[in-house]
């Protein structure tokens, strides 16, 4: 509940700024099932990911995974999603309840609408008429995928200091060469 | 083909702490299955070793490959499996055609030395929960240069 009705603050978009319904963990496997988000303002914010990445003794790689089932929107007048920091985790949407919201933002209306996943947009996702790019501040600039997505962790790459703070850079090929 | 800022994902490498319990000098990012990604370092760099860590939620559904290039020689690649805190020997026998993700199984790889790429598939096929798939990149091993201060006897 973001806040009950003839019972919220004076000023609801200063006093409730940036208030979350959930934050999902900095770890794999969080599951939420059956799950109504009901009057959040338009600084209110009904979902977050990675709880405390912004926090630098706590914040982890990335592509941690959230799955949702069975979620309900109602009187949201702001966005729907917040990706925290790195914008690296990933919510899959196992009957498409929690991206309904989004689907009248892609053009033509994507074939495929459960067992979808999003996440915060990367060029390296960029598929026809598999990934589309949510630009919308609402969701956060995020990309819905047609498919779960899966999230792959490189290690150990050495020499280590010649790798340490260094960037990896991913694109996706059309074709292997 | 030559490549922007626009068709790079770039993903920072964050320095972890002990008490953050993830892995340190890592990367992590999602990828869309059944499709060919390349994957570099900020100005070429070359690793000798890395790991690769598909999470636990890879399924018998979903494989990618992964492409790296790389300009240092490489006689070899000797890539094998890791879980139970060991690398599960015997080296992952070398396939003699390029990966396809609709149907490579976790850790097979291709070599292209003409081309200097490394191809290795990630995917949740013969895959254990927990495994990692170590990847060695071998200077030489067979076909070593001969030394330049070798002594030339009479």
């Amino acid at each position: 509940m973001g806040y009950s009705s003839g019972n919220g603050p004076i000023s609801l978009d200063i006093d409730y700024k940036n208030v979350r319904g959930l934050i999902t963990s900095r770890t794999d496997g969080l599951y939420i099932n059956n799950t109504q988000f009901i009057n959040f303002g338009s600084t209110m914010t009904p979902l977050q990911s990675c709880s405390q990445c912004d926090n630098g003794n706590l914040w982890v790689t990335g592509g941690k995974t959230t799955t949702f089932r069975n979620i309900t929107y109602i009187n949201i007048q702001g966005n729907y999603i917040f990706w925290q920091i790195w914008r690296r985790e990933i919510f899959i949407d196992v009957d498409g309840s929690l991206t309904n919201p989004a689907l009248s933002l892609i053009s033509p209306s994507p074939a495929q609408k459960a067992n979808v996943s999003i996440t915060a947009y990367r060029p390296s996702l960029n598929f026809d008429q598999h990934c589309y790019r949510l630009s919308s501040p609402l969701w956060n600039d995020s990309s819905f995928c047609d498919s779960p997505l899966r999230a792959i962790l490189f290690a150990n790459a050495m020499p280590a200091f010649v790798f340490a703070q260094s960037n990896i850079k991913v694109k996706s090929l059309s074709n292997p060469y | 083909m030559i490549l922007t800022k626009a068709d790079l994902s770039d993903e920072p490498q964050i320095s972890i702490l002990k008490h953050s319990m993830d892995i340190p000098g890592s990367w992590a990012m999602p990828f869309y299955s059944g499709q060919y990604f390349n994957v570099h370092w900020k100005w070429g760099l070359d690793f000798e070793h890395l790991s690769l860590a598909p999470s636990r939620l890879w399924t018998e559904k979903d494989a990618v490959v992964l492409r790296f290039n790389y300009s240092a020689y490489r006689e070899l690649y000797e890539i094998a499996k890791w879980y139970k805190k060991a690398v599960q020997l015997p080296y992952i026998v070398k396939s003699d055609a390029l990966v396809d993700p609709s149907s490579c199984i976790n850790g097979d790889f291709f070599l292209d030395k003409n081309s200097s790429y490394l191809f290795v598939c990630v995917s949740g096929r013969n895959k254990t929960i927990r495994e990692w798939t170590d990847i060695n990149g071998i200077k030489c091993m067979y076909n070593c240069p001969l030394d330049n201060n070798t002594a030339v006897t009479k």
